[in-house]
């Protein structure tokens, strides 16, 4: 997983997605479900047809279209809920082992603002929790945001049946609650952790050990997806200088020619 | 030298060939002087050229090439990446996590083909999945009189003159629309909540319609549905809270879609306006241009995408 990383290195946008495009493999399978269509709602002639993916898409679209390619463009923030840090998939109930059982739910909860050792959790959040929740659609995930800035950020991981071995160890240091998280279930067990202080890639190095997390491993398309985007970033610095630099002529040649006028007046007037 | 010259505008010319001795003798002087002569020629030889070949060689009316095409430009939807319900669904709850799945909603923003002048679709809809949790409603009129009775039957979770604006004062704004009983608009102004209420666009007004006589009715219509209208050829609405299960969603999309269906076809004769693209997105999500199936093999669960 060397691919997160350099993902990461790019731009955080307001959302705090990494924008970051890639190509759609999930919805190239998108062909003809027998079960409940709404396709005869629409009568889009290009439902039937599986959706194009990567270069040549982007190609054609960026010749012609503007509007469709800036939405393009900005769907390719996906590629960074699929690929990074806490893109990983919980044990569920089928493969949970005695150690590692099934993951149920997680909740965090920090405060406002980020000094007292608040920060992390919130990047976890902004930056983990999108792909845990995209590789574990089923595994509820809540956040709090607390205005009392003294309590510590705590990281709450639900259990199927019991407690992972690994997550009483690590939430067993010093035992903490949280008043904020919601009661465990029947038949569920919770582990709460301190995660103050630390720093998200901490946090998520204390999930995947206390939960035995599998991580995707980003695929091929992904990568390249990733590479090319790295190279668009990389070319938009030298162009960006280059517009720079032509917007800075135009408008010195504007002001030399106002000066020029000014003399002018000035000699006329004289 | 000579290309300083044309990007000059004509006054500046103008100025610069008079006092030309006083500012560069010799360099400067042809090139201007050489474009003078061809500004004598004509007029605008270059206007002329160019309206001559205009009219030789299109036959477009020059009327539209004025004022644009009449429909809105539509592009090909060929390279456009396309989402079933479940896939979109799976990618904007991942975006929305952490948030207050009663908040968040999902959105429909849906494409039109149609043309840029003429009658627009504006119509409410009630959806088979309400997608207002509560429309938390405040009304501010006298709290002890009958309207005040009306509203709260009618399902106003506030009504009151002074405890709702020492609510508002203190920060607590629990509520999403403001209604205003006339009585009580001169109480309202004198208590100063315009710069609380204001840019959040809960201010009564009778501008607005939301200082009414006839509170009660009011409370009622606005808990009933969603208004929805066509802006530049796309209808944007909500169509679901972040916690609705896809079955809950499509019914509400294929209500959505039917009811505008309807309307487009009850429009005019001569007015034709069809779906085109169909966009599902979140509060703080990106759009995904739905391809109009429901799941794929790779998809999630149903009930893995509903809840929190």
């Amino acid at each position: 997983m060397v691919m997160p990383e350099q993902l990461r290195g790019a731009r955080v946008s307001a959302t705090n997605f990494p924008r970051s495009p890639t190509s759609v493999t999930s919805s190239s399978q998108a062909h003809n479900h027998s079960g409940l269509p709404i396709d005869t709602l629409f009568n889009t002639r290009q439902s039937r047809n599986p959706p194009r993916t990567g270069d040549q898409s982007l190609c054609a679209t960026f010749a012609i279209m503007v509007n469709l390619f800036k939405r393009m463009r900005k769907l390719k923030t996906i590629l960074d809920i699929r690929v990074g840090t806490g893109a990983a998939i919980f044990p569920s109930v089928a493969n949970a082992s005695k150690d590692f059982p099934a993951v149920t739910r997680l909740h965090l909860t920090y405060a406002q603002k980020i000094y007292g050792g608040h920060q992390g959790a919130r990047h976890f959040w902004r930056n983990c929790l999108p792909r845990l929740k995209y590789y574990n659609p089923g595994v509820a995930m809540t956040v709090k945001q607390t205005t009392d800035q003294d309590i510590p950020a705590t990281l709450s991981i639900y259990f199927a049946d019991r407690v992972g071995s690994t997550a009483t160890a690590i939430a067993g240091s010093q035992q903490i609650t949280d008043k904020h998280a919601p009661a465990p279930g029947a038949g569920e067990k919770m582990a709460t952790v301190n995660v103050k202080d630390l720093t998200y890639q901490e946090i998520w190095n204390r999930v995947q050990t206390s939960t035995n997390a599998s991580e995707v491993p980003a695929s091929e398309e992904d990568i390249a997806e990733a590479k090319k985007f790295a190279a668009i970033e990389e070319k938009a610095v030298h162009d960006r200088e280059r517009i720079r630099a032509k917007r800075q002529a135009k408008k010195d040649q504007e002001r030399m020619l106002a000066e020029a006028r000014g003399e002018v007046e000035k000699s006329q007037t004289a | 030298m000579s290309s300083l010259g044309v990007a000059m505008p004509t006054a500046a010319r103008g100025i610069l060939s008079s006092c030309r001795p006083s500012l560069r003798e010799t360099s400067m002087t042809p090139a201007l002087s050489i474009f003078q002569q061809v500004r004598g020629m004509g007029s605008n030889p270059q206007k002329s050229k160019s309206k001559g070949k205009g009219k030789g060689k299109h036959a477009a009316p020059p009327k539209t090439s004025r004022r644009g095409p009449l429909e809105f430009r539509q592009k090909n939807l060929k390279d456009m990446e396309q989402y079933t319900l479940c896939d979109a669904m799976r990618y904007l709850r991942a975006m929305e996590v952490g948030c207050n799945p009663t908040v968040i909603k999902y959105e429909a923003h849906i494409r039109l083909r149609t043309r840029k002048d003429g009658p627009v679709i504006r119509n409410m809809i009630r959806f088979p999945h309400a997608v207002q949790t509560e429309s938390r409603i405040c009304v501010i009129c006298p709290p002890d009189s009958k309207h005040a009775k009306d509203a709260l039957a009618a399902g106003a979770i506030l009504v009151g003159e002074t405890e709702v604006f020492e609510a508002v004062k203190a920060g607590r704004i629990e509520f999403d629309r403001c209604l205003a009983h006339p009585d009580s608009v001169p109480a309202l102004n004198k208590a100063g909540l315009g710069r609380i209420l204001g840019p959040r666009g809960l201010m009564p007004s009778a501008k607005a319609g939301t200082v009414v006589e006839d509170v009660a009715s009011r409370v009622e219509d606005l808990r009933g549905g969603t208004v929805y209208r066509e802006r530049d050829a796309v209808i944007r609405l909500p169509i679901g809270q972040l916690g609705f299960s896809p079955e809950q969603l499509r019914d509400n999309l294929r209500t959505t879609i039917d009811q505008i269906k309807k309307d487009a076809s009850g429009l005019n004769d001569r007015i034709s306006k069809e779906i085109y693209e169909i966009v599902l997105s979140s509060s703080h999500g990106t759009g995904f241009s739905l391809n109009g199936e429901f799941k794929t093999d790779d998809s999630p669960e149903t009930s893995a995408l509903t809840g929190v």
